[in-house]
C-alpha cells in the first residue's frame, strides 16, 4: 500500500474518533439555550484548561508559527511573548464576568456590555464586530486543516476537499452537541497535540542536526538574521520594532477580549476553576517552544517553500519517519485546527442569535437553538469561501482578527470598573476605534512606525470613550452598583 | 490588595521587557544558553516568571 494511503487512513480513524467523542458529549446536556451556549455552566478544571488553551494552540500555532519561524525567524517570538501577558488580566476579569453572568443570566460578552450600557444598537454592533473577527480566524483554521490534508496525501486530497471534510465533521458535532462537544473534543485533541509536538520538537533537530544546540549554531552561521529579534518581514527585509512590539500589545489586549473566552467564563462551574486555568495557562505557552523548533529545523533543509505555512507537514514528510508517527502528527495538527475552529463556529452562532437578533425580535428557546444552527452553517460557509484563496497567510488573518477584538477592551473594562462611563461614551468610542482600525487596515502605508492598526484604533477609541462619557449624564447609581460591586472582586 | 498591585506592576514590567526599547539589548542570538539563542531564551524566561507570579498570587489569595 502507498505511504500516503496509510497516513490518510490514520487521519480518517482519528477524525472518526473525534466525531464520536463530540457526539457523545451532547447526551448529558440539557436542551436549553444555557445548555447549548454555556454547557449548563458545568465545566471542570480539565476541560476548562484545554478549552482555554485551544484558543492559543490553534492551526496558527501549529502551522503559522513554524511557518514564521522558518521564513521570518525571530519575528515568530512575538507569539511567545503575548500569551501570558494577555491571559493575566483574565485572572481578575474572568471570575468577575462569570459572577456577573451567574447573577444576571448572561451567556455572552455583549449581554454583559448591554447589561451595563442598555442599547440594542451596541449589542448588534458587538455581535457584528465579533463575527468580523471570527470569520478570518475560522478561515485560518480551515485553511490549516486543508493544508495538512493536502500535504500528507501528496496532493491526492486537495485543500478544498480536506478542509471540507474536516469541517464537515466539526459542523456535525457542533450542530448536535453545542458547547459540550467543544469542551470534550478540545480536551481529547489538546492532550494529543501536546504529546506529538514535544516528541517531534526534540526528535527532528536530533535527526537533522544532531541536537537542538547544533541546529541553532548552524543557523547562526548561515542565516544569523533569523535569530535576531524582530526577525524578518514577509518580503525578507528586516521587520520593524514598531510592528513587532505592537503585534505583542494588540494580541495581548485582544486575547482577553475574545467573545468565546467570555462565553467559556460563563461555562465554568466556579471561579476557582477559572483562576486555576489562568495560572496553568503559561504551560500552554511553553508548549509552543517545540513547535517553533520544528520550524527552525526546516531552515537549512528546505529551500524557499512557496507557502511557508506548509513547512511543518513538508518537513515531517521529507525526513524518514515511521509512517504511524507521521499520521499521528498530522492528526495532531488537524486537531489544533479543529479544536479552535469548533469553538469559534459555536461562538459566532451564539453571538449572532443572542446579541444581534434576539434584542430585536422575541424568540422561543427552540427557535434560538434552531437559528444558532443555521448561523453555524452560514459562518462556516463564508469562512470556507475565504479559506480557498491561496494568497491568504495564516498570520495575517490572525492579526487582522486581533485588531478588531482589541476594540472590546475599553468597553469591557469600563463596564466593570468605571462608574462614570455612559452608553453614549461607549458607543462613540467603539465606533471611532473600529473605524480608525478599518482605515489603517485599508491604508497600511499611513501607519506611523508600522504600528498595528488595532493599537492605532485604541489610541482614538480611549479618548473618545472618556470625553463622550464625561459629556453625557451619569448613569443611575442603582443601575451601576451591581457591576462595580466590590464583592465581585 | 497589596499583592495584586505588586503582580500588576510585575506584568507592566513584563510587557516593557518584551517590546521596544527595553527588548533591544536582549534581541541578539548570542550568548547561547544551553544551545538556545538568547533572543529565544528571553521570552521563555518571562513566560516562566509570569507563570510564577500568577501562581504566587493564586496561592496567597486562595490560601
Amino acid at each position: 500500500m502507498e505511504r500516503w494511503v496509510i497516513i490518510t487512513a490514520i487521519i480518517g480513524v482519528y477524525l472518526a474518533l473525534t466525531l464520536a467523542i463530540g457526539l457523545r458529549a451532547g447526551r448529558d446536556t440539557s436542551k436549553s439555550v444555557t445548555g447549548y451556549v454555556a454547557g449548563d455552566r458545568g465545566f471542570g478544571l480539565l476541560v476548562m484548561y484545554f478549552v482555554t488553551g485551544a484558543s492559543v494552540f490553534s492551526a496558527f500555532a501549529f502551522l503559522g508559527g513554524p511557518g514564521w519561524a522558518y521564513s521570518r525567524g525571530a519575528a515568530a517570538f512575538y507569539i511567545l511573548s503575548y500569551g501570558v501577558l494577555g491571559i493575566a488580566p483574565w485572572y481578575i476579569l474572568g471570575p468577575r464576568a462569570a459572577r456577573l453572568g451567574r447573577r444576571k443570566g448572561f451567556v455572552t460578552q455583549a449581554q454583559l456590555l448591554v447589561g451595563r450600557f442598555p442599547s440594542r444598537g451596541l449589542s448588534a454592533m458587538v455581535a457584528l464586530l465579533s463575527l468580523m473577527a471570527f470569520i478570518p480566524y475560522i478561515t485560518l483554521q480551515m485553511r490549516g486543516a486543508g493544508i495538512v490534508i493536502e500535504a500528507v496525501s501528496e496532493g491526492n486530497i486537495p485543500l478544498w476537499l480536506g478542509a471540507a471534510v474536516a469541517y464537515g465533521i466539526v459542523l456535525i458535532y457542533v450542530l448536535v452537541s453545542g458547547v459540550a462537544a467543544v469542551g470534550w473534543t478540545n480536551t481529547f485533541q489538546g492532550i494529543f497535540m501536546l504529546v506529538i509536538a514535544w516528541v517531534l520538537g526534540i526528535y527532528l533537530p536530533i535527526k537533522l542536526y544532531g541536537g537542538i544546540g547544533p541546529m541553532f549554531e548552524a543557523i547562526q552561521i548561515a542565516r544569523p538574521e533569523l535569530l535576531t529579534v524582530p526577525g524578518l518581514a514577509a518580503d525578507g527585509n528586516p521587520w520593524s520594532w514598531g510592528a513587532y512590539s505592537s503585534a505583542i500589545l494588540v494580541s495581548a489586549i485582544g486575547l482577553t477580549m475574545w467573545p468565546h473566552l467570555f462565553m467559556k467564563a460563563f461555562t465554568a462551574r466556579d471561579d476557582r476553576i477559572l483562576r486555576r486555568t489562568v495560572v496553568l495557562f503559561p504551560t500552554f505557552q511553553l508548549f509552543l517552544i517545540p513547535v517553533f523548533i520544528i520550524g527552525f529545523a526546516g531552515v537549512l533543509f528546505v529551500d524557499d517553500l512557496a507557502q511557508p505555512d506548509f513547512i511543518l507537514p513538508h518537513l515531517i514528510l521529507s525526513v524518514d519517519l515511521p509512517v504511524i508517527l507521521v499520521g499521528l502528527f498530522c492528526a495532531g495538527a488537524l486537531s489544533a485546527s479543529m479544536s479552535t475552529g469548533d469553538a469559534l463556529l459555536h461562538a459566532s452562532a451564539s453571538v449572532m442569535v443572542e446579541d444581534a437578533a434576539r434584542p430585536f425580535r422575541a424568540m422561543s428557546e427552540q427557535a434560538q437553538r434552531a437559528w444558532m444552527r443555521v448561523v453555524v452553517v452560514i459562518a462556516g460557509a463564508i469562512a470556507y469561501y475565504f479559506a480557498l484563496d491561496p494568497d491568504q497567510s495564516l498570520v495575517v488573518l490572525l492579526l487582522t482578527s486581533y485588531g478588531i477584538i482589541a476594540q472590546f477592551a475599553p468597553p469591557i473594562v469600563a463596564a466593570m470598573y468605571w462608574r462614570r462611563a455612559t452608553t453614549a461614551g461607549v458607543v462613540a468610542g467603539l465606533v471611532a476605534g473600529s473605524l480608525t482600525t478599518l482605515f489603517f487596515f485599508l491604508n497600511p502605508e499611513l501607519r506611523p512606525w508600522e504600528v498595528h492598526e488595532g493599537i492605532l484604533g485604541l489610541c482614538v477609541h480611549l479618548p473618545v470613550l472618556i470625553v463622550a462619557s464625561l459629556m453625557t449624564p451619569m448613569q443611575d447609581a442603582d443601575h451601576v452598583a451591581p457591576f462595580l460591586d466590590p464583592d465581585l472582586r | 490588595m497589596k499583592l495584586r498591585r505588586g503582580v500588576f506592576a510585575f506584568f507592566i514590567l513584563y510587557l516593557l521587557a518584551v517590546i521596544w526599547p527595553v527588548a533591544l539589548p536582549f534581541s541578539a542570538a548570542e550568548p547561547f544558553v544551553m544551545g538556545i539563542p538568547f533572543s529565544l531564551v528571553w521570552p521563555i524566561l518571562w513566560i516562566i516568571l509570569g507563570g510564577l507570579a500568577l501562581w504566587l498570587l493564586d496561592t496567597v489569595e486562595e490560601g
